[in-house]
């Protein structure tokens, strides 16, 4: 067994080491280590991914009612999509014309996610990207497609920590795809559902609509897609309605993201 | 000393696949190899191996902890502290009983530390994310069983280590009547 001198040795350096970690006075030593070892940890995990994922999401079984829902959702979904891709050309046209400047606010800088915690009660991922690639709390987290997925919740050096949508904890305010005005907050509800509260009734809500992100934070930009009206839930008595939502991905199959940063840090 | 750092070494790879490879696996197979690599050296008496590799994967984790507040570091070498007081006063013998209650007291005190260090740094503020138990938390410890299990036969099989050499009262001819 451990000595008593050992023990209380082990006992004093674990005291220490608890103290310095409290203090903060362990947090270079931490980013050096994370330095050495994040290109492993992201070799690791990148082909974890890329195995483990891809052969799950090939195991996915839809019953034949299932199938016929989303077969009517993604018609419509392609009707919608033809009709904004005519806009789409049309807007370009009238720019061209304008000679309008597109000037974004918002530059995107890539992730991997190297972990992740997604549990029932709990969404969270780790990213590659920390402070020195200037990310800030708060901000954007999109897929390669462009769909909002969380926001940066915590930061060291080197990693981040992302906040998905789904998170029980997590706070994003939303408008309808199309209308500019704030419609309500969509709340995680844990287990990779959310949902879409203090909607007033007055509103015109219907199942099948996209979420999109609204204007009101600062570092969220506006109409990023991030869900979709799967039921809406309340009575029209109610003074405010809510509706559940449905990611537009499997959150759990994400591999890699985008971080949306200020455009001052886009390199030339 | 070369042994020590290549426990060390194993113990880091055991962390690493906590925390960038098991996130990722289908939850059938989301075991953690940490705790069997300890305590399958503690079974074999390599002390001061088991203390390398369990520091050596408590630090990865820690380095790579999700915003819980938690101190791997400081609960694996509780752990081990206990696990060698368990193994030195409780379960003296060697047997495959012993290993498996071995490894199962340690996943026991794995969670109960991790919860306890959760709890607190979320009561005392240090964190807004509170240490919640994994709802599939039996499989790690099914994982735990068999793989002790295993390795504890393999070991026997190969090394004749843990076989007795004295028979039992009873079947002793001389004790016959």
């Amino acid at each position: 067994m451990f000595r008593p001198s050992r023990l209380l040795m082990i006992i004093g350096l674990c005291c220490l080491t608890l103290f310095l970690v409290l203090a903060g006075w362990l947090h270079s030593v931490g980013d050096l280590a994370r330095r050495a070892t994040l290109p492993a940890v992201r070799f690791v995990s990148k082909n974890a991914a890329a195995v483990f994922l891809s052969r799950s999401s090939s195991n996915v079984s839809l019953s034949p009612e299932e199938v016929r829902t989303l077969e009517s959702r993604l018609t419509r979904l392609a009707v919608d999509y033809t009709r904004l891709k005519a806009l789409e050309e049309e807007n370009k046209a009238l720019r061209l014309q304008t000679k309008f400047l597109t000037s974004s606010e918002f530059d995107s800088v890539g992730a991997h996610i190297i972990s992740r915690d997604l549990r029932d009660e709990r969404a969270l991922l780790l990213i590659d990207r920390g402070l020195q690639d200037h990310l800030e709390i708060g901000q954007a987290v999109i897929t390669d497609e462009g769909i909002f997925i969380g926001k940066i919740y915590s930061l060291k050096e080197r990693v981040a920590t992302v906040e998905l949508f789904t998170d029980p904890h997590s706070r994003v305010a939303a408008a309808l795809a199309g209308e500019q005005r704030l419609i309500g907050v969509v709340e995680g509800r844990g287990n990779g559902a959310a949902r879409l509260t203090y909607i007033p009734s007055s509103e015109k809500i219907q199942t099948d609509q996209i979420v999109v992100t609204a204007n009101t934070q600062d570092k969220v930009p506006q109409n990023l897609p991030l869900g979709i009206v799967n039921a809406v839930l309340g009575k029209p008595t109610d003074p405010f309605l809510s509706a559940a939502i449905e990611p537009l991905v499997h959150l759990n199959q994400i591999s890699l993201v985008s971080v949306l940063r200020p455009s001052v840090f886009r390199s030339p | 000393m070369r042994r020590i750092i290549l426990a060390g070494l194993l113990g880091a790879l055991a962390g690493l696949w906590e925390i960038a490879v098991r996130p990722f696996l289908p939850i059938p197979f989301m075991f953690r190899p940490l705790l069997m690599i300890v305590v399958m050296l503690l079974v074999v008496s390599r002390r001061s191996r088991a203390v390398a590799s369990a520091a050596a994967g408590a630090i990865v984790m820690d380095l790579y902890a999700l915003p819980v507040f938690d101190f791997a570091l400081l609960r694996w070498l509780l752990l081990i502290f206990c696990l060698d007081l368990l193994i030195r006063r409780v379960l003296t013998h060697r047997s495959w009983y012993a290993a498996v209650s071995l490894v199962l007291v340690g996943r026991f005190l794995e969670y109960s530390t991790a919860w306890l260090i959760g709890r607190v740094s979320f009561w005392t503020g240090f964190t807004h994310v509170a240490w919640s138990r994994d709802v599939h938390w039996w499989i790690p410890a099914i994982w735990d069983v068999g793989f002790v299990s295993l390795v504890f036969f393999i070991l026997v099989f190969l090394t004749q280590r843990f076989v007795t050499s004295v028979l039992r009262p009873e079947e002793r001819s001389f004790g016959r009547f």
